[in-house]
């Protein structure tokens, strides 16, 4: 064991010294990450797989920073505009302020915010249309419930997640008026975005109602609903990443938003001297929404659920069907029981 | 006494900073002998018998037992050596029995004690020394002796055959004392070496073969203590003739009690509540409380600090005592030396000069600007400890640093520094050294004369008989018996304080 | 009342162990394979830089506050594990005071965002004390519970009355311009005035407990609560008071992220700055002075370990984290190595 521990500090050493010296000014970009880090599987992890891919196909400069806490958004920000950073990019609509603070400092400098609109112009905010997504898993969760009775699980009680909602409960309620749809918040704090054990026991209390099929949009919390439907035998459906690998047999389907593409995409817009402010919206359209397919979930959704999924994707492609959005709504979502 | 010695020391040196607790100390036990250690506090009797216990490292010297150089880096070392101690404070768990004590620590299976072998043990040890102790009771049920024999049997359990014992007889009963020893003197004549350290001239006179006097941690003398006179030892322990108290010239008859206690009672929980006290306490003169300890003396004591309620009259200063702040009480003119000085009377981490204000914290003459002046608290503290001759009289060192005697010193001239009408003084001499003790007594005596009325509350009864105008014995937190000094002798109080006379 | 020379050798061994801990992390740096320019360039991004120093000067300030609000207590004998509980309320409160008067001019809205914030701790710290005086709870367990009120109670209105309706982060809206304390010497780096203040509370508090009958007392009752009772002093009413000051001291901490910094109030703004506090006390000694030192080690090495991160390839948050830890208990583990000597 600790001949392999030596072998392993020799060879991390013998690799960052050959991997340092860049003698040209590599493009710098600066990646901070939310409270979730790069390792939840999901959100953040899309954003770390997007800003690798570019250090690896783009030869960019990369740092990541993870925060501890949202104090530290705003310090982390500002160390890499401190030291010149090309491109900053934040995650998670929860840096909306401290990037928008830092970027009033440092008018030179290009700044990526994901998940939150901003009017400033070296900020270029991507929005999205996850409604258009929730809705597609609103169809599959749907069509595969046996007791024609689905759940969603949020986290923390936000419009973001209310747009899932709304776009979810929409798609479910076009297969039959008569799909039951029950639905549930983790919390009201951001502490909802961590709360496993809270997640697993709403997930039980509605498979208990007769629920088979769950959507969850609540950060890691979301691990605690796989359980639920792992013990349960029931099935969930897994967010932001393609999480069908979690738990494969598990997980249906993933509402799959591409950070990572996004990330990327803004990348190469820098390093081209194409990079814009302003806000983008990215769904469907972009292939920035999707459902994903893999052996992982070949097994659990049906062929006919598929085709069927994928043949509302063109409905709202071509305009056919118009799935409501929750920013865009004017009367509140009437509230569950 | 011509054989080897048993153990000798030999220029054994130990400093704390400034102060040498032993210098060049050199002496000899040898076996089978009941040998004394005297000296005033801080004169470095216990340092010394630490240092062979092995919880003190000496700065240099060297110590032999049996010829052969030793040095003990733990307890458990000496005690393997067949040397055991038994410390002024007891070393027992309340909880636990009396076999549970002795075998403590000495448990030979982790997870299985074998109860009936180590109490048929324990039972033939007490056979052997004439102990007799219940074995299976609580140690919290035993009285103060009782429980020091417990502490004696741990060590013959362990096979001690030199049993050091510091300042013994500072918790017990006259009865006790001689109990105590007694039983040191049987197990001397059973081959054990008996060492007993004591400021008490009587004790060691008394009871001991030899005797080393100590003095500012150096060795003033080992001698037989067959051709050694009381006095002949006081003066080898002060370095001086022991003045005999002065006669008091007794303030003017007044009718007018400092202190009434009319049917006081307390109701708490506690085992010695007080039942129906009535005391008089007139100007100028001084009121003995004698009893065992924890007959309600501190319950006493708390009521007269107001923190313990009571039913019935108190009448401080003709001002009912929960009528009246502990502020006011003070500026009144009462002063306390409380019982435990070192948590009640002083701060043993401030400094003296901060243990001056303690109580006086809010007089304007420690004040400049309205804030405290370090100045003017050390100017006032080094004036006091001059005249009170506290030693090391420097008001900044911590009042830790100062011996028992010297704090005792320092808490008095405190106390006395403004006027006094009412004195409460508890156990105001226990484990102070002779020199010490006459300045105290001799002051009390001043204080007297000028009018003050001192409440002395002390299980030291040639203290009391020297000292007061009348004793009351408490008992079960009963005043028992109460009479004028004069007619009382130490037997009598003796026999009224264990409830032998009623 | 002050030993010099014990004070320097207290000295002395703190810089014995942030030498060794320095030579921990060049070790560290070695075996993870990282250039040591890395080390020196986050050594100069918290110490010798305009920016670095800054942030580390931003990160003190609370811990001044919140250390002396555990060292008060302390003095006095009691544990207040609850600074962290203080601190929310004060924060809540600058916000509340910013929503009820809006148009204030800052010459009159920071002075009494300043009084609120203290005030509003020191109401929050009143209720362990009355519990410890009058009831005899102990004061570690109603501190513990009362921080979770606190938390529970703070979010609620950030999270509903005083939400900011613009964002969907639990926050509440920006104070207006009145309330916003700006940093003066280090720009784009939110240290502020109150730092200043911190340090000025800091030498009031050494006046206060040193200098006065109060402190005297409070220093008395610490050290043996019958030797207070005996020399007159009430427990009941100096517990009650000391819990109120130390409850203001660590309400004060809003002034420096809520009025210097974030000018709205984030749902979990503290990153554990009561509890830190504690550590902070404890490494001073209790000291007043003592505190504006350690937490000035404490707030660099918050910013070190960040900056550490920032230089290097493979230090991640968590190893920075494990650098911070160690250093923390090399510096106090030096009381061990001095207490083992005494014996």
């Amino acid at each position: 064991m600790p001949r392999r521990s030596w072998l392993l500090c020799l060879i991390l050493f013998l690799l960052t010294h050959r991997a340092f010296p860049l003698a040209t000014q590599p493009l710098k970009v600066g990646l901070v990450l939310d409270r979730g880090g790069k390792d939840d599987k999901s959100f953040n992890a899309s954003a770390f797989r997007g800003a690798t891919r570019a250090q690896k196909e783009l030869t960019i400069h990369l740092k990541v920073l993870e925060c501890s806490s949202d104090s530290a958004f705003v310090p982390s920000i500002r160390t890499f505009a401190q030291h010149g950073y090309d491109l900053i990019i934040g995650i998670g609509f929860v840096q909306k302020s401290a990037i928008e603070a830092v970027a009033k400092q440092f008018p030179n400098l290009s700044f990526l915010l994901i998940d939150a609109p901003s009017t400033l112009p070296n900020i270029r905010s991507i929005i999205f249309q996850e409604h258009e997504g929730s809705y597609l898993v609103g169809t599959i969760a749907a069509l595969t419930s046996k007791t024609k009775s689905v759940g969603f699980i949020g986290g923390m009680d936000i419009p973001l997640i209310r747009r899932f909602e709304l776009g979810y409960r929409t798609g479910a309620q076009s297969v039959s008026s008569l799909v039951k749809i029950l639905t549930h918040y983790v919390g009201s704090s951001s502490e909802a975005w961590r709360d496993p054990a809270r997640a697993k026991e709403l997930a039980l209390l509605q498979f208990s109602k007769g629920v088979d099929v769950v959507f969850c949009a609540a950060g890691s919390s979301c691990l605690g609903v796989f359980d639920a439907a792992e013990e349960r035998k029931k099935f969930a459906i897994g967010v932001d990443s393609n999480q069908n690998w979690v738990k494969p047999g598990t997980i249906l389907t993933s509402m799959v938003k591409g950070v990572d593409q996004a990330v990327f995409d803004s990348i190469r817009l820098k390093l081209r001297g194409s990079f814009t402010g302003g806000t983008v919206h990215m769904g469907l359209k972009e292939d920035a929404i999707s459902f994903s397919i893999d052996e992982n979930n070949r097994k659990v959704l049906t062929p006919a659920v598929e085709q069927e999924a994928l043949n509302i994707r063109e409905q709202i492609l071509n305009g056919l069907i118009k799935v409501p959005d929750y920013y865009h709504l004017n009367k509140p979502l009437s509230t569950p029981k | 006494m011509n054989h080897s010695p048993l153990i000798e020391f030999k220029k054994v040196s130990k400093r704390y900073g400034s102060i040498s607790a032993n210098d060049q100390v050199s002496f000899a036990i040898y076996p089978r002998t009941f040998h004394g250690i005297i000296g005033e506090n801080g004169a470095g009797k216990s340092t010394i018998m630490k240092i062979l216990y092995g919880l003190i490292k000496p700065d240099s010297g060297e110590i032999f037992h049996n010829g052969h150089q030793v040095v003990f880096k733990t307890p458990q070392e000496a005690i393997q050596a067949g040397i055991g101690m038994v410390h002024q404070h007891f070393m027992l768990v309340p909880t636990l029995s009396v076999w549970e004590n002795v075998i403590l620590g000495l448990e030979p299976n982790r997870f299985h004690i074998d109860q009936s072998s180590a109490i048929s043990r324990i039972a033939s040890l007490q056979n052997d020394f004439g102990f007799n102790l219940n074995l299976s009771a609580p140690v919290e049920s035993l009285s103060l002796g009782e429980q020091q024999q417990v502490e004696i049997l741990k060590l013959l359990y362990r096979e001690a055959r030199i049993l050091i014992l510091d300042e013994p007889t500072a918790v017990l009963t006259p009865q006790e004392v001689t109990v105590l020893f007694d039983k040191l003197t049987s197990l001397k004549e059973q081959g054990k070496t008996i060492v007993v350290i004591s400021h008490k001239l009587k004790e060691i006179l008394n009871y001991t073969q030899t005797v080393t006097v100590m003095r500012s941690g150096k060795v003033i003398a080992t001698k037989e203590t067959i051709d050694l006179t009381e006095e002949d030892l006081s003066q080898l322990i002060m370095g001086r003739e022991r003045s005999p108290l002065r006669k008091r010239k007794l303030f003017p008859v007044n009718t007018q009690p400092v202190l009434k206690l009319h049917q006081l009672s307390t109701s708490t929980k506690s085992a010695h509540k007080l039942n129906n006290i009535n005391l008089d306490l007139y100007p100028g003169r001084i009121l003995g409380i004698a009893g065992i300890e924890g007959q309600g003396q501190q319950e006493l004591v708390d009521v007269l600090c107001q923190v313990e309620p009571f039913t019935g009259t108190a009448l401080l200063f003709d001002t009912p005592l929960n009528a009246t702040s502990a502020y006011s009480k003070r500026q009144a003119g009462f002063s306390l030396i409380p019982p435990d000085r070192q948590k009640e009377g002083l701060i043993l981490n401030f400094s003296n000069a901060d243990n001056f204000i303690l109580g006086h914290q809010d007089e304007d003459r420690f004040r400049k600007h309205g804030f405290l002046s370090p100045y003017q608290i050390r100017q006032f503290s080094q004036t006091l400890m001059d005249r009170f001759d506290v030693r090391p009289a420097n008001p900044t060192l911590p009042a830790r640093a100062l011996s028992g005697g010297n704090q005792q010193k320092l808490l008095i001239a405190r106390e006395t520094s403004s006027e006094v009408k009412f004195l409460l003084a508890c156990h105001p001499t226990r484990g102070v050294d002779i020199g010490s003790i006459e300045f105290i007594h001799s002051h009390f005596l001043h204080l007297a004369e000028k009018g003050a009325s001192i409440l002395l509350i002390s299980s030291d009864l040639d203290e009391l008989l020297t000292l007061t105008d009348s004793i009351a014995v408490i008992r079960e937190g009963t005043i028992v018996f109460e009479s004028a000094t004069s007619n009382l002798t130490l037997k009598e109080l003796g026999l009224w304080m264990t409830g032998a006379k009623t | 009342m002050d030993d010099w020379s014990k004070d320097v050798k207290q000295l002395l061994s703190v810089t014995l162990a942030l030498l060794v801990s320095l030579i921990l992390v060049v070790l560290l740096l070695f075996l993870m394979g990282e250039d040591l320019t890395s080390l020196t360039e986050a050594l100069k991004y918290t110490f010798f830089n305009r920016f670095g120093l800054g942030y580390t000067l931003f990160y003190t300030t609370p811990l001044i506050f919140t250390g002396l609000s555990v060292a008060l207590c302390f003095h006095a004998g009691l544990f207040n594990i609850g600074a962290e509980g203080q601190l929310l309320w004060g924060a809540l409160s600058v916000v509340a005071l910013a929503k009820a008067f809006p148009n204030l001019p800052a010459g009159l809205a920071l002075p009494l965002a300043f009084s609120v914030s203290a005030i509003a701790g020191g109401i929050w710290g009143f209720l362990p004390g009355y519990f410890k005086a009058r009831r005899g709870t102990h004061e570690v367990i109603t501190t513990i519970l009362l921080n979770f009120i606190a938390l529970s109670c703070v979010n609620y209105f950030i999270l509903y009355p005083f939400k900011n309706p613009e964002s969907q982060s639990a926050e509440t809206s920006v104070m207006p311009a009145g309330y916003q304390l700006h940093t003066l010497w280090f720009p784009t780096t939110p240290v502020n005035a109150s730092l200043a203040v911190a340090i000025a509370i800091a030498l009031a508090v050494y006046v206060f407990l040193f200098r006065t009958s109060f402190g005297f007392e409070l220093r008395t009752m610490g050290q043996s609560p019958r030797a207070a009772v005996f020399s007159g002093v009430s427990l009941q009413k100096r517990t009650l008071a000391v819990f109120v000051m130390s409850g203001a001291l660590a309400g004060l901490v809003a002034t420096n992220d809520i009025l210097g910094n974030e000018h709205k109030l984030i749902e979990g703004f503290s990153p554990g700055y009561g509890f830190t506090g504690i550590a902070v006390a404890l490494l001073a000694r209790n000291h007043p002075i003592g505190i504006i030192f350690s937490s000035f080690l404490f707030g660099s090495l918050q910013n070190f370990s960040r900056e550490l991160e920032f230089f290097t390839q493979n230090i991640s948050k968590d190893v920075s984290l494990i650098v911070q830890a160690v250093i923390i208990i090399l510096v106090s583990t030096r009381d061990f190595w001095q207490r083992k000597k005494q014996i």
